[in-house]
């Protein structure tokens, strides 16, 4: 029966087989010849020289302006006169060969004397194509900065340094990825954070084993304490101003080149629910809207399960007023409530694929279409109820109040065990789902961190920045959690002393 | 091997999920309301009115089905029933179950055993003797957009915040199985139109034994409990007096050793004097204090008298067995049983008129 597993264990493990590398600076030029966009051609000016590089990846103004003009109006004999005379900064002459390739790919300029010379001189002319610093639109806030990562590694560093100029905050660079050789930097704030993370997070980075990394969210993937759970265990944000206030928290940050969420650890269940805004608003305000936030997430796991329940199992629980109500508008349904629901939900995922997946204006109709025309339609068929339309859409409006699109996901499909627990024992049903959840929340860890933190373990201190938001001058200490070498934000008793003006 | 299992087990629970027999809320029969009566041959006779739900416009219209049938046993009721209903018995959200009088003078016990032990039932339902048969009671219709349940649910209901002592099966219960006090439950009447809260009936036990007309109800509740609300008629210089009740409090105090205890009960009732008819006097502060101490001696008077009536039946639904046994470590409950009928109960009403409405 399970054939096709045993067979996978029985092949031999091959040695895997490293890129082969070209042996001599010849054969590697030789072979990137095959590219039309390589360029390669001796130069008989003044300078006699070779000169190669990849027109697609190189800066024309660079070429043109400060490297042929040099050449061609000075005569150089050697590659160190090149490396003095050559106006652009960090020319280097080497005759690593691994190194030559690697610059070159990048878009550096090759030069070398003649063309059986080993050694070389590489003058950096990358040219990057990248899109505008543009305003954060996964996680937006009315107030509050609105800059957001692009795809850029180099830009997305400086959207973090400009806002913490400090010599401390460190930025630790690898290439992961067998193929794509991605770019990825750690990012902490060295005296803050507890070196331990900043080492889990390296070696787990560095022990990555793809040939692919497209994108950040494929470290989330990969280097998860569980990567079978249905919730991510690091948080993904595309705001800088999020990034560096986890920074100087004590998390970690990772930026993967190409991919414009950075990623934070660790982190901790609660913190996927607070909104950026939580911080632009007063304590008492941001306090409300995180808890309706976290009641919405509760109600839109919980209404259709109890739903099933209820009308399937315990109908001593539907209030005497809303019995009518319930029974009229069910009395029409050919099917049961389970089916009714799941019906619904699944007309529900669907629009919110097919908008999802849709440009933004043809979305927006497929919004009207789907609530207000499939909607009505299913109830005057008799195929679904009044009640439970308003139940289900509702459900779908408050998973939407998650900040944090990733956990957004989660919560979109873990009612879906909890529907069926409801349906197999009714309350019962779902107080297991539920146990079975919140046990495994309590096991889940995120780089070695308790992921369900301030409540298991119960670390009171960690819970002023939890599900309530104390005022700053409250928070005068570093959450528990990252067990940073600084607990200290600040002085708290200069916080909390009155400057009065006799003083 | 394992995880095969745990995903073979996974897929038979999801696939299972459809072999579940399940009845929705619609396809069920929802008894709210139960009447008892004798019946022929010692057997008993159960009436049960189920409502029947209009298709999705006319939500409101309230239309009921009423069973009847012979049976031995409560639990027979519900089986003889079933075979009258085109759909499952669901008891659940049953509101309501009245007793005829003539079982309640008989005994209650078998009835009250099985409701104390069904954990399908309410503890806030109310529990009701009838006067008259109470198959006639529920088939009575007596409102347009209300079931009968719904109906006499209010009346009860309403009526406990004004001038009927607190009522359910969880007090009864209470009551009934508590060392030193005796239950009571409200009395319901049938008039041609309407149903009526016609008194309490007090049991010794499952019996009803003595029973009190809606006038002292007012009385007995003050001696029972605190309460804010509720009106009183009161005679006063040959014309009527409404006295309404914005805050009673009942203080039981217990003196003497415990095999000849003393009691004294204190009320401290405020209240408004709102119509005056047949008096020929100005309302005044004079007239208030004379008020007052009409009204005390009014109350002390009728709660004499329902404590002697108490006592002659030898009920207790005051609690004043439950209340010494809680102040006395040697309590004896049949020595107090023994010694119910002489015992010593001290009643003190005092009454503050705190408002008799804008006079110029």
């Amino acid at each position: 029966m399970w054939k096709w597993k045993r067979k996978d264990k029985q092949q031999p493990e091959k040695q895997q087989q490293t890129k082969k590398q070209s042996g001599s600076l010849s054969e590697f030029i030789q072979a990137m010849k095959q590219s039309e966009d390589f360029v390669h051609y001796e130069l008989s000016g003044s300078t006699r020289c070779t000169i190669s590089y990849l027109k697609t990846m190189c800066d024309s103004k660079i070429l043109n302006r400060s490297v042929l003009t040099t050449l061609n109006e000075e005569s150089l004999h050697t590659l160190h006169d090149m490396q003095e005379r050559i106006p652009v900064e960090n020319v280097r002459v080497t005759s690593k060969l691994d190194l030559i390739e690697e610059k070159v790919m990048f878009g550096y300029i090759m030069i070398q004397r003649h063309e059986t010379d080993e050694e070389v001189v590489l003058v950096p002319a990358i040219s990057l194509e990248s899109r505008e610093v543009s305003i954060p639109e996964v996680e937006f806030s009315v107030v509050g900065p609105k800059e957001a990562f692009v795809e850029t590694l180099n830009t997305n560093i400086n959207l973090i340094r400009k806002r913490l100029p400090l010599p401390q905050l460190t930025i630790k660079e690898l290439n992961v990825g067998k193929i794509t050789k991605t770019r990825v930097s750690v990012i902490y704030i060295d005296g803050v954070v507890n070196q331990d993370n900043v080492d889990t997070v390296t070696q787990r980075l560095k022990g990555i084993e793809v040939d692919q990394l497209i994108d950040s969210s494929f470290v989330t993937q990969i280097i998860a304490d569980n990567s079978n759970s249905p919730f991510p265990q690091l948080l993904d944000t595309e705001r800088p101003d999020r990034v560096v206030s986890n920074l100087v928290e004590g998390k970690v940050a990772i930026i993967v080149d190409g991919s414009p969420h950075a990623l934070t650890c660790p982190t901790t269940v609660v913190e996927f629910f607070g909104a950026s805004d939580d911080y632009f608003l007063p304590w008492h305000l941001a306090t409300a809207f995180r808890l309706i936030r976290l009641f919405a997430v509760i109600f839109s796991v919980l209404s259709t399960p109890l739903y099933v329940a209820v009308l399937t199992y315990h109908h001593e629980m539907i209030p005497a007023a809303l019995m009518a109500t319930i029974v009229s508008s069910r009395s029409d349904i050919p099917f049961p409530p389970i089916l009714e629901v799941i019906v619904l939900e699944l007309t529900i995922e669907l629009l919110r694929e097919a908008g999802a997946r849709l440009p933004t204006k043809i979305g927006q109709t497929i919004g009207i279409v789907g609530g207000i025309v499939i909607g009505t339609a299913a109830v005057d068929a008799g195929l679904t109820s009044n009640v439970l339309l308003i139940i289900v859409a509702l459900s779908a409006l408050a998973s939407f109040t998650t900040p944090v699109y990733q956990i957004g996901n989660t919560i979109r499909l873990i009612r879906f065990p909890f529907i069926i627990g409801a349906q197999l024992w009714g309350l019962i049903g779902i107080s297991m789902c539920m146990v079975f959840f919140i046990g495994h929340l309590i096991k889940l860890q995120s780089i070695g961190r308790p992921f369900f933190e301030p409540l298991y373990p119960l670390r009171i201190k960690d819970l002023k920045d939890a599900f309530i938001r104390l005022p700053f001058n409250k928070q005068t200490e570093r959450p528990v959690l990252m067990r940073t070498e600084d607990p200290q934000r600040m002085n708290p008793s200069r916080v909390n002393a009155k400057r009065d003006i006799d003083e | 091997m394992k995880k095969q299992w745990l995903f073979l087990m996974m897929v038979s629970v999801v696939l299972l999920n459809g072999c579940m027999p399940s009845r929705s809320v619609e396809e069920n029969a929802i008894v709210q309301i139960v009447g008892y009566d004798v019946g022929e041959e010692e057997r008993i006779q159960g009436t049960v009115s189920i409502p029947q739900y209009g298709k999705s416009e006319d939500k409101q219209a309230a239309s009921e089905l009423y069973l009847t049938v012979e049976a031995d046993s409560t639990k027979d009721v519900e089986v003889e029933i079933q075979k009258q209903s085109s759909r499952p018995i669901s008891i659940g959200k049953l509101a309501v179950t009245l007793y005829s009088k003539e079982l309640a003078e008989n005994d209650l016990a078998d009835f009250i055993d099985v409701l104390s032990r069904d954990p399908r039932l309410s503890r806030n339902m109310f529990l009701g003797v009838v006067e008259g048969s109470s198959k006639d009671l529920i088939e009575g219709g007596y409102t347009q957009d209300e079931t009968t349940s719904k109906h006499l649910q209010g009346l009860i209901e309403n009526n406990t915040l004004y001038n009927f002592p607190s009522t359910s099966l969880h007090d009864f219960l209470y009551a009934y199985y508590a060392q030193g006090m005796d239950s009571f439950l409200p009395l319901l009447k049938k008039h041609e139109t309407f149903v009526e809260l016609s008194g309490v009936g007090f049991f010794k036990r499952g019996v009803l034994v003595a029973e009190i007309p809606d006038s002292a109800i007012f009385t007995f509740k003050m001696l029972k409990e605190n309460f804010i609300k509720g009106m009183q008629e009161i005679p006063f210089e040959g014309g009527v007096i409404m006295m309404e009740n914005i805050g009673s409090n009942v203080d039981y105090s217990l003196s003497g050793p415990t095999d000849n205890p003393q009691f004294d009960i204190k009320v401290k009732l405020k209240a408004e004097v709102n119509e005056m008819s047949g008096i020929k006097r100005d309302a005044s502060p004079e007239l208030a204090k004379e008020m007052e101490e009409k009204f005390a001696e009014f109350f002390n008077k009728e709660g004499k008298e329902l404590i002697s009536l108490f006592k002659e039946k030898g009920v207790d639904p005051l609690g004043l067995g439950n209340f010494a046994k809680t102040r006395r470590g040697d309590f004896d409950l049949t020595q107090w049983r023994d010694n119910y009928s002489e015992l010593e109960v001290n009643v003190k009403v005092d009454v503050e008129i705190t408002e008799y409405g804008i006079f110029s």
